[in-house]
This record gives structure tokens, sequence and C-alpha cells, in this order.
């Protein structure tokens, strides 16, 4: 018999990495980051003495859709870690930078499959994390839509990918309001000012992809991401 | 900035105090906790009063304040307000106008608003990161005010005040009562151990907030509480957190075994950092706060019986009629 609970959190990342031909210069430490970022993440969680029941990670690459066509998205399944640590560093390995047309990328559509992962809910303390990666604005959503590789069921609107996030008073759809939060390592450019400035759960570092990132302001971001709000 | 985590006492409470503040604390990270609190027991009234900084929207560090987070500064600012608020306000107390000893929260409020608002100013440089999820040194509170009544010696005037999800609770012979309601989505007590429900109202320097406040008389004799989630939110239903407070008062032979028994239980379930301030009135001797609580702790036994803690629908029938006693002052 035991009168308390054991609190464990499943902790699912979800990282989106620009991989467009500008990130050349930043992909390879971005991929360092990226392996890095959840092992922070545990280790930061593990000092406060929460325990961690289940960590998972997935990889949603983008460029553009009307520049790279089938190159443009790339998405994969949940790895679980540590089991899956070497599937999931091969991944992220395998990540090039190439490509991408104009200055702003299709990073709203990612965001969109970011959301609509298959998040786990259960156990009591879950997270769930999207990490974005990129030096680049975005396109407004659907600017490639006419394109015929660009995904059926996608958001119509900034307006409806907001509601797909959700906020306090009205539930994501997708992702649990207390569970969620989106870390922005980005230029401070559309849309993701308006993203910060109307979302909840939102935290931002202005600059592209995370250059010139301090370790204490990187500790803010860790720990903000596992303790309760 | 100085920390105060101390008890200031001991004048002759009321008279009627069974013993100075008792206060049960630990920390999940030696020398990183986010709790505070502050207590005191003078001849006015008494006061205790609990603090516990958000760590996630509270995460920025301070340069100003040794690297420490604003989750650390906060609750101990906030606990610094109080202080000063309460000494404030035995000394008007101590004056004949009815109206300076009126328990005043608004001015509690402003008090604590005036020293974050200093601390915002002094830190006004910013982390490089731009947060919708971030706060200015946020914290919970839960505090009481305990005042004797004039005009009834078997009672005392209680102001119970709270932000965010610290609680309030009152123990009497019927029970454990949560005087407090939680400023999280969800009310309910019992969902709220298997629910991570966003806090909807918390101190801090950033953002809005109100202190809630109830101003009820008090039968003696009872226990009063102010604590930190560490010390509820990791037992399995709200009738453990009774049973956990009555069961080591049952194993202990004085106060400070009490407060050493409880420390351990709380230590040895929870998940976070737990601040416990409690103040017993009325019983005038550990021997009689045991006696009143053994037969309390009888009754719990009969009705939510130990053995059944890991059943959850039975569990869940329980609190259904436990929650009557429970939150019958809310």
């Amino acid at each position: 018999m035991n009168a308390y609970t054991m609190m464990k959190y499943n902790v699912d990342l979800v990282f989106c990495i620009d991989a467009t031909g500008s990130m050349k210069p930043v992909i390879e430490t971005v991929k360092d980051n990226a392996l890095n970022f959840y092992k922070d993440v545990r280790a930061a969680m593990e000092e406060k003495q929460k325990s961690i029941n289940t960590m998972r990670v997935r990889i949603v690459m983008y460029r553009d859709y009307y520049a790279d066509h089938e190159d443009a998205m790339m998405t994969t399944r949940f790895f679980t870690l540590p089991d899956e640590e070497r599937d999931f560093e091969a991944a992220i390995r395998s990540i090039t930078a190439f490509g991408g047309g104009d200055e702003p990328e299709d990073a709203l559509e990612a965001l969109a499959y970011a959301i609509r992962s298959d998040w786990n809910t259960e156990g009591i303390k879950n997270r769930s994390i999207i990490v974005v990666w990129t030096d680049a604005s975005t396109h407004q959503i659907g600017y490639a839509s006419g394109e015929p590789n660009y995904p059926r069921g996608m958001a119509q609107s900034f307006s409806e990918l907001t509601d797909w996030w959700g906020d306090e008073e009205m539930e994501s759809p997708f992702i649990r309001n207390n569970a969620k939060r989106l870390i922005l390592f980005a230029p401070e450019k559309p849309y993701w000012t308006e993203i910060v400035n109307s979302w909840n759960n939102v935290i931002h570092y202005p600059s592209a992809a995370g250059e010139g990132l301090q370790e204490y302001t990187y500790h803010e971001i860790i720990d903000a991401i596992y303790n309760s709000i | 900035m100085d920390v105060n985590n101390n008890i200031k006492s001991t004048a002759p409470l009321l008279g009627e105090a069974d013993f100075p503040p008792l206060v049960i604390c630990g920390e999940k990270r030696q020398g990183k906790g986010e709790d505070s609190y502050f207590c005191s027991l003078e001849a006015q009234g008494g006061f205790i009063g609990v603090f516990d900084g958000s760590g996630g929207s509270g995460a920025r560090t301070y340069p100003e304040f040794g690297g420490r987070t604003g989750a650390y500064v906060g609750s101990r600012a906030a606990a610094e307000a109080a202080m000063e608020w309460f000494r404030e306000w035995t000394v008007s107390a101590d004056g004949d106008a009815p109206e300076a000893k009126a328990v005043s929260i608004e001015k509690l409020k402003n008090k604590i608003d005036a020293v974050l608002g200093a601390y915002h100013k002094m830190t006004a440089s910013s982390s490089g990161l731009r947060s919708s999820l971030a706060k200015e040194f946020p914290t919970t509170f839960a505090g009481e005010v305990i005042l004797p009544d004039e005009a009834a010696a078997e009672k005392m005037r209680v102001c119970f005040a709270w932000s965010g999800d610290s609680r309030c609770y009152m123990l009497d012979s019927a029970g454990l009562h949560q005087m407090s309601v939680d400023d999280l989505s969800i009310k309910d007590a019992y969902l709220n151990l298997s629910e991570d429900a966003p806090m909807l109202n918390v101190i801090s320097a950033s953002h809005s907030y109100r202190i809630n406040e109830r101003k009820l008389k008090i039968k003696k004799p009872c226990v009063l509480f102010a604590a930190t989630d560490g010390c509820f939110g990791y037992v399995k239903s709200p009738m453990e957190f009774e049973r956990m407070l009555l069961t080591t008062l049952a194993a202990s032979t004085c106060i400070n075994e009490w407060r050493e028994k409880l420390s351990e239980a709380i230590d040895g379930a929870a998940g976070d950092d737990f601040t416990l301030c409690v103040l017993s009135f009325g019983f005038g001797s550990f021997e009689r706060l045991k006696e009143i609580f053994a037969e309390r702790l009888k009754r719990l036994e009969e009705d939510y019986p130990s053995s059944e803690v890991t059943d959850q629908k039975k569990t869940r029938e329980r609190w259904e009629n436990y929650r009557k006693e429970y939150e019958k002052y809310q």
C-alpha cells in the first residue's frame, strides 16, 4: 500500500528544423543543439528530482513547398529515448541544408505538423514541447497551397493555426494547454513576433537559429520547460 | 536582500496559542528552494504565511540577486513585504481607533506591489528572451491572520488570504477543512492531484493579480495550517493528507517530535519544495491535542480505510463523501 503519488513525467519533444540553404553556416550547430537539448532537459529534471517515465522525440524538417516540392517537408515518427537514441541521431545527422527559394519559409506548416503530433497524454504530468530552429521569417500559411504536394487538411489561416495551438479559454483539440511549450530560436520577423505576442506558453530567443545564446539564458529556457506554470 | 526565513515570536499570542508557530520545510535542491515563509506571534494577533515561487514562469535568473531565479526572489520578497505589513499592523492595532485594528489585505497587496515594484526597477535589463510564459518574480501565497474575538472567548477571528495554489487549512475535531479555493482551472482538490492544471492567478511584478480573502469566526480548539503544494500535492487523495497529519501526531510525544515526523513524512512523499506553517489554539497541552485528534483519526480510519488508498474507484467515492466536510467553509 502506498498513500503517495510518484509524479512521473511523460516528455515529448518535436524539433522543427529549417533546412534551407541559408541555414548552411549553422546547420551543424543546430544539429548538435538538437541532440543535446533532450539530454539537458533530462539532466535538469533529474537534478530537481522530477522523475521521467517516458521521453520521446520526433523531427519536422522543413523548407519551402513552392521552391522545393517533394523536399519541402520531412517528418519522422517519435523515437523513444534512450532506446532509439541511435536512430534519432542518424535522422538528425542526415539533414542537409539546401533550397528554400525566397527568404520566408514554410515554417507555419511545420508548426502545424508539430502541433498535431501524436502526443503522449498518459499519466499525470506531461510536457509536449516544440522547438524551432530557423534563421528566416515565415510565409503566410497556405502561401504554396496551390502546389500539388501541399498537405490536405492544413490550417487555412494563421487564425486557425492559433486555434490549433489553443489558449486558457479554448483548449486545443491537439495539444494540452498545461503541457505545451513552444521554444523559438528564430529571428524577430514575421510570424515569429506575432506568435510570441499572441500565443501562450511561448519562449522566443530572437536570433538566427539560436546564435549567441548565453548559458544562463539557455538554463532559463530549460527550467521554464519542465516546471509548472 | 535578506532572506527572512525566520520565526519572529513569541509574545504571549493572545495568551492562547498552544505553542509557537511550527514551521516544516524542505527543498529539493539544497540552497535553491523557491519556497519561503513568514510567521509571527504578537500580543495583538498572529500570522502564518507561506510563499511558493513559480519555477516555470519565474525561471529567469537575475545577476542583481546573485544569479537567483525570479521564483526564488519573488517568494522571499513577498514574505518580506508580509513581514513589514504585519509589523505595521501590530503597531497600529495598539491604538484605540477601531479602523486601525482592522486587517486590510488590500494594504498587504500594496506592500507586496511596492517591494516587487522596487525589485523590478532594480532589474530593468532583459534576459534576451521574449516570452508569453514568463512573469517577473511570480509567487503564490497562503496566509492567515488570527485575532481574538472580543465578543466570544471560545472563538477567534481569522482572515484567510491566498493567491495561487498554496492553501489555508483548518483542522478541528470534525476533520481537515480547506479554507482557501485554489486559483487553478480545476477546483476539485482530489482531481487536482491527477491533473496538472494551470494556475489562473499568482502574485507577480509584471501581471495583475488578486489576493483572495475570507474572514471567518472560528471556534476553538483548532489547528491552522498554511501550506505550499509540495505538502499536499503528492498524496493519493486529500484524505491521505489529513491521515499524514494525524498519524504523525499520534506517533509523537511532544510538539518537536511531531514536527520531525511530519517533516519526514512530507519529505518522503514530496516531489517539490515544501513549506508548512502551523498554529494551534485552545487545546491547552500537547496531550489534549493528541487526545482530541486520536478520536478523529479513529473515525478517519473507519470512514476512509487506509487499506483502500490504491483503489481509485473507492477513493473517488469516498472523496465525494469526505469533501462535504472538507469544503464546508469554502
